[in-house]
Order: structure tokens, then sequence, then C-alpha cells
């Protein structure tokens, strides 16, 4: 990112979005070291941003928690009832009944 | 979704320690992922603030985190370890909303209505968390002034910029859970970010 090393002109805008994506060049960084008034500028947006991120997450934790264990404990009971082994072997011992079942007394 | 950046380091790798973190990590966080309520309780309000942001709907927040959950809790044999468990829900959330929001029950609820976050809602929050009254008037300022920009933004940048800014994951990451290149994460950031700081002002 080209940029002015001089004490009166700054980063460019997107010299400091790369710094704040976490992509920003060597000559980006040595300035920031440097230069107070830019690395006022990334702290303003990082504690603006630290302030939004804090009183969301606050505004989430304070929903009531989601009660998923009935849904999990259906879902298990479905799965069980459509496992192919389980289907397979229902099957099979209906299947070895009915034959056992079907043979002549005197055999 | 797809695998996401093995966060140890390849020297780590090479000299076995990342891999013993990363089997560590995994046999912790299986263990967590095994108790439903458990991971609920862990996860859910972070979740809910990724999904509630990302969409702009608080109502749908609250269906896709309940989704997100279960396909997680169903799913969590494949979680590897690699990532940190918010960064695998997050992407994971990122499918589920992909999902809702290519449904058409949705197109036609979105048309007739919209139920974006309550600022009062989040302020009664904030007044509760013991905040000094300037503090609070700070923090709903802020909190008003980013929400409003980023509903500004396109669906893409919005999801960007809150997997960056506030999920805190690498642009690596990112490009790993959207399936895009490096440069359009990296485009979506730059517009997110301008946006956000053209109105924030002041600030940047």
């Amino acid at each position: 990112m080209k940029m002015n090393s001089t004490p009166t002109q700054h980063l460019p805008d997107e010299a400091l979005d790369d710094f704040l994506i976490g992509i920003s060049s060597a000559e980006s960084e040595v300035h920031l070291a440097a230069c107070k008034d830019c690395r006022d500028r990334v702290q303003s947006f990082r504690s603006d941003l630290q302030t939004f991120n804090q009183s969301t997450l606050l505004w989430s934790e304070s929903k009531p928690f989601l009660n998923l264990r009935p849904l999990v404990a259906r879902r298990s009971f479905y799965f069980l009832l459509a496992s192919p082994r389980w289907v397979m072997a229902v099957v099979f011992a209906f299947a070895a009944w009915s034959s056992f079942a079907s043979l002549p007394a005197s055999t | 979704m797809g695998t996401i950046a093995a966060s140890a380091s390849l020297s780590e790798i090479m000299h076995g320690e990342g891999i013993k973190t990363t089997q560590g990590a995994r046999a912790r966080a299986i263990t967590e992922l095994d108790d439903i309520d458990c991971m609920v309780k862990t996860y859910q309000a972070r979740l809910l603030r990724f999904v509630t942001y990302s969409t702009g709907d608080a109502d749908m927040a609250q269906t896709i985190t309940q989704d997100t959950l279960l396909k997680a809790y169903n799913g969590r044999e494949s979680f590897r370890g690699e990532c940190s468990v918010n960064t695998w829900l997050a992407g994971i959330a990122v499918n589920v909303i992909r999902d809702h929001l290519r449904t058409e029950r949705y197109k036609f609820w979105k048309k007739v209505k919209s139920s974006s976050v309550d600022v009062q809602d989040m302020a009664s929050v904030l007044a509760a968390d013991g905040l000094n009254p300037e503090g609070q008037v700070l923090a709903k300022e802020k909190v008003k002034l980013v929400s409003a920009v980023l509903e500004t933004l396109s669906q893409k940048q919005r999801t960007i910029f809150l997997l960056k800014f506030s999920e805190e994951m690498s642009v690596e990451e990112i490009c790993e859970v959207l399936g895009m290149s490096v440069n359009t994460v990296r485009t979506h950031l730059h517009r997110a970010l301008k946006a956000v700081r053209g109105r924030l002002g002041a600030g940047l």
C-alpha cells in the first residue's frame, strides 16, 4: 500500500482497512508504530466494535435457553425405527417365525 | 460445509505438538458436544448473536439457531478439533441461513413483515447490566449505529463482517466456511469496513 511517511500525512483509509483485516504491509505497521493519530483511529474503531460485540452478546445472553432435548429424543426414536439394521432384523425375525409356524407338526 | 484450516502452525504440526493440541481440543469439545443441554448453554448466546445480525431478523434467528445446534449435535462426530467450536458452529449456521433465505416461505414473510432487533429490548438489557447512565447511552448509541449500518450492507458483506469482527475468524477461516476466494472475502470486507467507518464518522 502506497503511503507517505511524513508526519503530517497519515495512512490512507485502505491501508487502515488492511490493518484491521489483518493483511497490512510492513510499511503500514512501521507507520502505525510511529504515528499516534493513526493508532488512535484504529483504537477508536476497535473500541466501537467492542462495545457493539459486548452489548449484543449481553442481549443474546438474556434470551432463554432453547430446550432441544425433546427434539433430540424424538429424532433418536425415529432414527431407530428407520435404521436399516433394525428393519432387516425385524423382517428376518418375522420371516423365521412364519416359516417355523407354517411347518407341519409331524415333521 | 468445507473443512476449516487447521489453527496449529506447520512447525507445531511437524513437531507433533499441533497434532496433540488438535486431538486434545477435539476430545474436550466432543465431551462438551455430547450433552445437548451443555452445548446449548455454552454456545447458544454467541450463535444467536451472529445469526440475528447476519439475517437482520430476530424471529428467524431463533429458528436458525435451533436448527444449527441440532445439526451440530447430530454431526458432532465430524468435528475434528482443527478450529474452535464457535468457528465450527458459525460455519454450520452460515449454511442453515443460506437454506432458510432460499425458501419461498421466507421470501413471502420477508415481504409481509420484518422483525429486526429491537433497540429498546437491547437498552433494557444494558440497563440491567449495571452500566452507569452515561455508559448506557453511549453503548446504546454505538449499537444503534452499527446495527443500522449493518442493515444497509448486502447479506454477504454483513456475514463476512460479523465473522471477522464479532466471531474473530481469520480471512482464511472465512474463505473455508463460505467457500469463497481470499480476494472475494477481502473485497467484501473492504466494502463493509468502508460503510461502517463512514457511519461511525468521527472514529475511523
